[in-house]
């Protein structure tokens, strides 16, 4: 496995000069406790405890549009992805990123299953993590008359496969 | 038998630390053909010197080596040393034991070994070196400066004011470069052409200055104090001797829609023309591309209406020839366009989102606009306008990871001329950093912000979009820890300052280094910025890296001294270490191969046909010119019969002083 | 690779989406396949790329996701993937990138660009309608991996322009709809989807153009709420770009699952589809 992307986020972030130009572009700053720069210059400054209790890092989009204006080339969505996989491994997340986990989870425990995303039992999981019983209701039953919503899971045959990717990156 | 003196220098801590120059002395008084070996602490200084010359006197010395720093550092002291006291200077040779040796090294014993066989090497050597004398040519007492900008134009004043013929060509049709465009300069808010064109006109004037406009560096031969210059004179269609620059004719051309180089596009010119009113010299030309007769065969209107005939069709592009001692390269920079390295900008998409150097035509009182601010898209006034630095320079990513020095500055007179021509119009300044660093600079920012009200965030911008005539920029104060979007009337970028187009073809025309940014190399960042690592060919103003009008006006003075020194003497002094060509010898005899003249890269290698008594030809062999060769070796390396040799570093000192360094 | 009926051949990532919710988009992929030249072979038992869960909370596993479908498509002797997904496609690149898998990915702009001319000559129809070309994020970001135009692209735009339809001019073109939010901070998808939307309709189109199911549930599913947020919005449809060409080279609105979009094709849709036969 090669480890040449794995960010060593003290490298990654010391490159950057703090010019801002990541925030003043991030689509979701407004919704972050700390902007995208705030991020890079805790690490900098090795507040890393902050910055993993943080919202900020779960409410990156993955858009990468930082990162490709970034002057000084910072991998800013990978740095927040790292960040965000530390931040699991801590289990102390900000209460407002707890849903953004959840779905994330949840996600990955129907690709666990059965080797690709099944949309019913992840959204089911979903609401049994965030009680969030009725939102998007509506919306399931509409999906469900324009045959949008597969009700049998699509599954991958050799799903031991899929699943020892699991265990082993766990 | 040979009397050679080792001089062992601990230079201080420098190579005394690691190695053991005492021990070195005493094993090299050893050595045969040594007839004296000291140390001491500093051998370059007064002391250490006389040390030298009273043992040439004292111990009849026919040889010095001298075990120390680099030769690159004081080869010339001590030659100048060993002059002063009698002995030939090519008699005394450096024994590097600290770049070589002890810089590079920790082992005492190691190094100390290491520093015998080197000194152990140059005896062998310096046993077998032969006296050499300068070779001494003649200087031409004149200089070629390339680029009529502030810094070319300051050069030759300077130049010629020193008593010396200069010729100063520039590629455009008039000189002025940058400047000439520029509104008012900072820190004094002096008008800009004002405080030019008297210069312009001086060198225009000048008896000693041949100014050529239109008119571009093709190739150059020769060696310093020895240059053949080759020079296009473009053809301009108008007779520069008949014209009286009356204007009539460039008023009268019908075609009118040409984007002005002059105006950065914000204003046209015609197919005849003169790029701005002060143009010096004032006498159009005709841009052939564009020109309905060049192109179709039609029109003609300005040969009519010209009243002294001077519209020539027929010219010609002419190549003149010169030769000149010295050659100064003034090329300067060039102000980027933002669309290719920032498209987020919206520079090229949207009409208001203008670079520095077309802000500086509009404010210009000469401009398209005639000094007033307004937008290029509808002609009003603009109410808000969001300057943004750094768009392009301080980036990795872009391609350009240097700071281009000057917008912090221009950047800040921009914001307070707008403020000065619109009163109530606010101005917003994006910046990383104010870099105001020369005499009064952090004052006059000072001003734009408290007496302007300019108003500085700190932080870039990530995008510019358009929405209902207005300008939307997405930009952030960092300082506030907050995201600010400005609705702005117009954007100005301060776009990266680069090296010229054609600036590497132009380095590799005069043989001159340049760097990964295409700037122009000096000898030393430090200590000679304005000479090149090619004798002769010397840098003035920005095209060796961006920089402010008072810093290229003191380089192009830096230049002018230079040139004057290197004037100053009727013949040049050479090094003696050029190729000789043993021609007769038994063993090596030329064979005419020529096989040099091919790998020789300054043509320094000719040919003699040599005659019998009968004056038939009896062979062709090789001749060197000691005047064009560089001492480079390529011919010594390719002569197959072992013909050639390097005076200095001859195939037998060479090789004495490599056995040498092999027997421990 | 070539076979011998002229085709080229290429492995085919669906992606979870297309086989569920995003099937209208599958639907007209297979409808395009022939026109393009390509056969599409799907990878064998492709699972999951892990889509942004995965590498936002295991780099690990998120790249052996990528690598098991890469491993089955040069086992099945094909070096070149085509995944219409952009989501998909993206994970699918920048791994293979990174790992130096020699294996080339595909997205459907540059597919479609690249067979341009057998589009054109299969062409029948044209949609009267102006679009906004919604490219998202991740068909060309990172610039790192993709080294392609992101800020202002117009490789949708042109294939638009040589089958004779108009697109608009906007700046919204690869600003995030709000992606995965879409479920667990559905308000940021209201405001981030709600604001291209707004300056897509400001600009003149009619409906817009996408080639991610995820923009796509942002864009179409959500659009009922976001035009109850923005009053005055007009609604737009919102098409995978598959959907055009495919309606373009005459297939019949009936056989693409148009039905199934959230926003319904416009009352005097069958008279905007008019024929190029000049």
């Amino acid at each position: 496995m090669s480890e040449h992307h794995v960010v060593r986020w003290d490298a990654e972030a010391i490159k950057c000069y703090q010019c801002g130009k990541c925030s003043a572009g991030c689509p979701v700053a407004l919704y972050m406790d700390l902007l995208p720069n705030q991020v890079v210059r805790l690490v900098q400054l090795e507040e890393v405890d902050r910055v993993l209790a943080s919202k900020a890092i779960w409410y990156c989009a993955g858009c990468q549009t930082c990162y490709s204006r970034c002057p000084q080339k910072v991998d800013l969505p990978h740095l927040m992805d790292v960040l965000c996989e530390k931040s699991v491994a801590t289990r102390k997340y900000h209460p407002e990123a707890r849903k953004i986990v959840a779905f994330h989870k949840s996600f990955l425990h129907s690709v666990r299953f059965f080797g690709r995303s099944f949309e019913v039992t992840m959204i089911a999981e979903l609401k049994a993590r965030t009680l969030n019983l009725f939102q998007d209701l509506w919306m399931a039953v509409v999906m469900l008359f324009k045959g949008k919503l597969g009700l049998f899971p699509a599954r991958v045959k050799n799903r031991k496969r899929v699943r020892a990717l699991f265990g082993k990156a766990r | 038998m040979s009397r050679i003196g080792v001089f062992v220098c601990h230079c201080g801590e420098n190579i005394g630390r690691t190695v053991d120059c005492a021990g070195v002395a005493e094993s090299c008084a050893k050595l045969p053909g040594v007839a004296v070996a000291v140390d001491y602490k500093y051998m370059c200084s007064s002391p250490g010197q006389d040390m030298i010359k009273n043992a040439i006197a004292e111990h009849h010395l026919d040889g010095v080596v001298v075990a120390a720093c680099s030769p690159r550092m004081h080869e010339k002291t001590f030659r100048g040393a060993c002059a002063q006291a009698g002995l030939n200077p090519y008699l005394c040779e450096m024994a590097n034991i600290r770049e070589h040796c002890s810089w590079v090294h920790d082992n005492r014993d190691d190094a100390t070994g290491k520093a015998n066989d080197i000194v152990r090497a140059l005896v062998a050597k310096t046993i077998r070196n032969r006296e050499l004398f300068p070779i001494k040519i003649p200087v031409t007492k004149r200089a070629l400066i390339v680029g009529g900008g502030i810094a070319g134009i300051q050069a030759a004043l300077d130049i010629a004011n020193a008593g010396h013929e200069v010729i100063l060509i520039d590629k455009n049709p008039s000189i002025g470069g940058r400047m000439a465009a520029l509104s008012e300069t900072f820190p004094t808010l002096d008008c800009s052409q004002c405080i030019l064109t008297p210069k312009m006109v001086d060198a225009a004037q000048h008896p000693k200055i041949t100014l050529l406009t239109y008119a571009e560096l093709v190739d150059i031969d020769g060696f310093v104090g020895n240059f053949k210059v080759k020079i296009r004179k473009k053809a301009r269609y108008v007779d520069p001797v008949k014209c009286t620059g009356c204007g009539v004719c460039t008023q009268k051309c019908p075609v009118k829609k040409i984007p002005s180089e002059f105006d950065e596009g914000l204003g046209n010119r015609h197919a005849i023309y003169t790029p701005f009113p002060q143009a010096v010299p004032n006498k159009p030309v005709i841009d052939a591309p564009h020109c309905l007769k060049l192109t179709n065969g039609k029109c003609g209107i300005c040969e009519k209406v010209c009243q002294v005939g001077a519209i020539n069709y027929e010219d010609t592009d002419r190549i003149v020839e010169y030769e000149v001692g010295a050659i100064v390269a003034a090329t300067g920079l060039r102000a980027l366009t933002a669309a290719d390295i920032y498209p987020e900008y919206g520079q090229g998409r949207y009409k208001d989102v203008i670079t520095a150097m077309q802000f500086e035509r509009l404010a210009s009182a000469s401009g398209p606009t005639l000094g007033q601010i307004k937008r290029p898209s509808d002609g009003k006034v603009p109410e808000k306008v969001v300057f943004i630095q750094c768009s392009g320079s301080r980036d990795c990513n872009a391609g350009y990871p240097y700071c281009s020095k000057i917008c912090c500055m221009y950047t800040a007179k921009h914001a307070m001329l707008y403020h000065h021509k619109v009163h109530d119009g606010k101005a917003y300044v994006f910046y990383m950093d104010v870099r105001a660093v020369g005499k009064n600079y952090d004052e006059f920012v000072r001003r734009g912000i408290e007496e302007d009200g300019a108003c500085y965030l700190r932080g870039r911008v990530a995008k510019v979009y358009e929405d209902e005539g207005s300008l939307i920029v997405k930009g952030i104060d960092t300082l506030s820890g907050q995201n600010m979007t400005i609705k702005a009337d117009m954007v100005v970028l301060a776009t990266a300052m680069a090296a010229q187009s054609d600036a590497v073809e132009l380095a590799q025309t005069l043989g001159i280094s340049y760097d990964q940014n295409r700037f122009y190399s000096e000898l030393h960042p430090k200590l000679n910025p304005v000479d090149t690592a090619t004798a002769g060919i010397f840098l003035a103003g920005s095209c060796s890296g961006p920089r402010d009008i008072p810093e290229t006006v003191a380089s192009s003075g830096a230049v002018a001294s230079k040139v004057a020194a290197l004037f100053s003497k009727d013949l040049l002094e050479r090094e003696p270490v050029v190729a000789t060509a043993k021609v007769f010898s038994a063993m090596n005899s030329c064979s005419g191969c020529l096989a040099c003249v091919d790998a020789c890269p300054y043509h320094a290698i000719e040919t003699e046909t040599l005659l019998d008594k009968k004056n038939n030809i009896e062979r062709v062999v090789a001749k060197v010119n000691e005047g064009l060769c560089q001492g480079c070796g390529s011919c010594v390396v390719i002569c197959r019969a072992g013909c050639l040799d390097l005076n200095g570093y001859t195939d037998e000192q060479m090789y004495e002083g490599i056995v040498a360094m092999g027997g421990r | 690779m070539e076979n011998p009926m002229n085709k080229t051949v290429m492995a085919y990532f669906p992606g979870c989406s297309l086989h569920a919710s995003a099937n209208d988009f599958a639907v007209s992929i297979d409808a395009l396949a022939d026109v393009l030249g390509v056969e599409l072979r799907e990878i064998e038992d492709w699972c999951c790329c892990g889509a942004s869960s995965a590498h936002k909370v295991n780099q690990a596993l998120a790249r052996d996701l990528v690598k098991l479908n890469l491993d089955s498509c040069r086992n099945m002797g094909l070096d070149t993937i085509f995944a219409p997904c952009a989501a998909c496609y993206n994970r699918l690149k920048v791994v293979a990138d990174e790992t130096d898998a020699g294996i080339n990915v595909v997205n459907l702009p540059e597919l479609v660009a690249s067979r341009l001319d057998r589009i054109v000559a299969a062409r029948q129809f044209k949609l009267d309608m102006k679009f906004a070309c919604y490219y998202g994020c991740l068909l060309n970001k990172p610039a790192a991996v993709f080294k392609q135009e992101f800020e202002n692209p117009m490789v949708i735009e042109n294939v638009l322009t040589a089958l004779g339809m108009q697109s608009i001019d906007w700046p919204f073109k690869s600003e995030c709809c709000g992606a995965s939010f879409s479920l667990v901070a559905t308000d940021i998808v209201y405001k981030l989807s709600g604001d291209i939307l707004v300056d897509a309709a400001k600009r003149g189109a009619d409906a817009v153009i996408t080639c991610c199911p995820l923009c796509h549930v942002n864009l179409d599913m959500r659009q009922k709420e976001i035009r109850k947020r923005n009053k005055g919005l007009k609604e737009m449809p919102v098409f995978y770009l598959s959907e055009i060409i495919a309606l373009c080279i005459g297939v019949p609105p009936g056989k693409l699952k148009l039905g199934a979009h959230f926003v319904g094709m416009p009352r005097d849709f069958e008279e905007k589809l008019t024929s190029c036969h000049e």
